[in-house]
């Protein structure tokens, strides 16, 4: 068998195509396959599900195959367009664009969502407030913003004050500590607003914006409320540390680009925030000592001596912020003679609440670009001065009443009525010596109120000098221009409350209304 | 060579895989046609015929795995309808000997095909296949030509193995009588040459 088959297979394999057959079958065949192409949707075989002979009809796959296409390229797209554009697109709109509910209906509720605490819940709402006016005073830059659209703004952001107040008061009931902080929040966010609002106003020289009315009411109803709460001192600490920590990560992130003035006075307000936080610090430890003193003898003078310069910080911190801190930090001093270790506690936190404040202010000085154009730092947070600046400047008040008190004494014979004038002059040198002793004993408080009360003197005298005397023009001249400045200096050194004509010890409780009819006489 | 070899893989195109199946298939095609209906430019015909008709079934989107089988069968197809064409032998005389077809014993069995085979000398054998009747032509070309087994064949044409068994066996027989007369002939001749000169 193998024999034959093999031999027969071998006479079989002479017979085959001539080279020449070979080719043309070749050439037709290919010339076939251009005339019957495959269908296009054939052309990618690796695609190509495999099918059996008497298989499926192919056009079913065909068609399948351009739907998963089109699913592979639309799909991914739109959902990308969707989920990421349109939010993006949305947050760069302001009230009358198309995407504008977008932003304020979702992706402002979704990032209020995704808060991570109560707190953070509610830091979202104010800086919702803060967006927006932003957005008004985009619009208003634009010369867009219409009354209608104003007031509807202006009703926007009352809504979301409610809002953020109603959380705060929810948090409030379950931690009343961090909602007093929260408060605390609303309320710098607000007056940073009313800052800028107030000085888009006078740069417009228009006084009826209803927005700035909106937020000027908010603001000070935010500033009451704010307090009267009295978060814990542990927590305002802790809470300030936070925020402290943002606002030096903000700053070192922003230094590249601000001007050295700039940076010299950010880093100035916080060396204060810092210096506050040591003092409330320190005032805090001594409360600890003072409790264990009144265990033993209350003893008035080491209580008043120990007292000193922390309170003077403390006036001077709440002079720094706004109204309101002024008035409770006003009732401080005036209680300064019998105080005890809860209130040097409260007065700590009061301290440690004006620096909060502060560091907020900084916060959304540094991150509003908008903030940042309309108003200066100074506006925002004014300087607390040192005590040694503090110590120059009384020194400098106390030369220039010692000149106005030698001026006086020149001229005190040519007035003709100088009974007044004389008693004036002994309680001014009075004052002076207590000022000085003041300064011996370090107690820059007293020594600032003592001048208030000279400088209040000394408005009264030159009043008076004014009233009596027609012909010592350049005396009343010098004696206002004097007195002009002390009291600056007064306002910035020392809260209002120091310029008093009674003395620290008897000075009741509304020592601001006097103060504040002080300097009325004085821009007389 | 039981199974025939896939051409090419996925990765190809069509008209690569196809035009490989010719050059590996095509000389075998065209032995196997020529053999056949030994009719040369009718044979390439047909073998372009063949191919062509398998693109066009590539070209409805069937995939084809192995082009050796689907290349036998339509091939075998188109000689079945060129010998009708033709006509020069009826269908009657195609069907020649089908209803003895079940055959004995001996006939069927793939042995007394090899040792029938074995007395038969290949090289001369092959001069007379074309004169087989197509029946025994067609699993002779296919089992000897073409080398496939007994159980490809009658895949390839639709009978039974045992149906394939008997024609190999009588095509065989039909050979060795062809060769037998042959050989008688040329001794009568050689016989007559040598009378003649005498």
């Amino acid at each position: 068998m193998k024999r034959f088959s093999e031999q027969f297979h071998k006479e079989a394999t002479k017979v085959k195509m001539t080279a020449a057959e070979r080719r043309d079958l070749r050439e037709r065949l290919g010339t076939y396959l251009e005339y019957h192409p495959l269908p296009a949707a054939m052309k990618q075989p690796k695609t190509q599900t495999k099918k059996q002979a008497a298989g499926i009809p192919a056009e079913s796959f065909i068609q399948l195959r351009i739907n998963t296409a089109i699913l592979k390229a639309f799909v991914p797209t739109m959902l990308l367009f969707v989920v990421v554009a349109v939010p993006v697109l949305a947050e760069r709109t302001a009230p009358g664009d198309v995407l504008y509910p977008v932003k304020v209906r979702f992706n402002e509720e979704i990032r209020s969502q995704l808060a991570s605490s109560p707190y953070e819940e509610i830091e979202w709402e104010a800086s919702r407030i803060e967006r927006r006016i932003a957005e008004a005073r985009l619009l208003a830059s634009e010369g867009k913003l219409t009354k209608e659209m104003e007031a509807e703004v202006a009703a926007a952001v009352e809504e979301q004050t409610k809002k953020t107040k109603e959380k705060i008061a929810a948090l409030k009931s379950t931690d009343a500590d961090e909602g007093a902080i929260a408060e605390i929040t609303l309320a710098s966010t607000l007056a940073v607003q009313n800052e800028v609002l107030e000085a888009d106003q006078q740069e417009r020289g228009d006084t009826d914006s209803v927005l700035a009315a909106v937020v000027a009411k908010e603001s000070e109803t935010a500033e009451a409320e704010q307090a009267a709460a009295k978060p814990s001192y542990e927590k305002l600490l802790a809470r300030l540390e936070t925020e402290s920590t943002n606002a030096q990560e903000l700053f070192a992130s922003i230094r590249e680009g601000a001007s050295p003035e700039e940076v010299a006075d950010i880093e100035r307000r916080l060396a204060d925030v810092a210096r506050k936080v040591a003092s409330a610090q320190g005032m805090k430890a001594e409360g600890r000592h003072v409790q264990t003193a009144e265990s033993d003898v209350a003893e008035p003078a080491h209580l008043t001596t120990g007292n000193g310069t922390t309170s003077s910080d403390l006036t001077n911190a709440s002079s720094t912020a706004v109204g309101t801190t002024t008035h409770s930090s006003g009732t401080v001093v005036s209680a300064v003679e019998d105080i005890s270790a809860s209130d040097l506690d409260s007065e700590a936190a009061t301290l440690l609440r004006a620096a909060l404040v502060d560091v907020r202010k900084l916060i959304s000085f540094m991150t509003n670009i908008d903030v940042r154009e309309s108003v200066t730092v100074d506006e925002l947070v004014p300087m607390t001065l040192t005590d040694d600046e503090r110590n120059s400047l009384i020194k400098e008040s106390v030369a220039r009443a010692q000149e106005t008190l030698a001026t006086y004494k020149a001229v005190r014979d040519q007035v003709t009525n100088n009974e007044k004038l004389v008693v004036g002059m002994e309680a001014l040198a009075g004052l002076l010596e207590r000022v000085e002793t003041d300064i011996a004993a370090g107690e820059l408080l007293q020594a600032e109120a003592a001048l208030a009360e000279l400088d209040a003197i000394q408005t009264d005298v030159a009043a008076m000098l004014r009233t009596e005397t027609a012909d010592l023009p350049e005396l009343v001249a010098d004696s206002e221009e004097n007195s002009t400045t002390t009291q600056n200096q007064a306002a910035t050194t020392s809260s209002a409350s120091a310029a008093t004509t009674t003395p620290v010890s008897e000075l009741p409780a509304e020592t601001v209304s006097t103060s504040s009819e002080s300097t009325t006489d004085n821009e007389m | 060579m039981a199974t025939g070899r896939s051409t090419g893989s996925n990765s190809e195109s069509h008209e690569d895989r196809f035009l490989t199946a010719f050059d590996e298939y095509g000389d075998a095609l065209f032995r196997h046609a020529f053999m056949r209906i030994n009719d040369r430019e009718r044979a390439v015909d047909i073998v372009h015929d063949t191919f062509a008709k398998v693109w066009g079934y590539v070209r409805q989107g069937h995939a084809v795995d192995n082009f050796r089988p689907f290349l036998y069968k339509v091939l075998n197809n188109l000689i079945i309808d060129e010998y009708r064409k033709k006509k020069e032998r009826s269908l009657d005389e195609l069907m020649e000997g089908e209803g003895v077809d079940e055959g004995n014993f001996e006939e069927l069995t793939e042995s007394t095909v090899e040792s029938l085979a074995a007395t038969l000398d290949g090289k001369k054998a092959f001069q007379f296949v074309a004169e087989l009747p197509p029946q025994y032509k067609e699993v002779v070309v296919l089992r000897f030509v073409d080398g496939l087994g007994p159980k490809e064949i009658s895949q390839l044409i639709e009978v039974s193995e045992n149906v394939v068994s008997v024609r190999l066996h009588r095509g065989l027989q039909a050979l060795r009588d062809k060769l037998n007369a042959a050989e008688t002939t040329a001794a009568e001749n050689r016989a007559r040459r040598k009378q003649a000169k005498n």
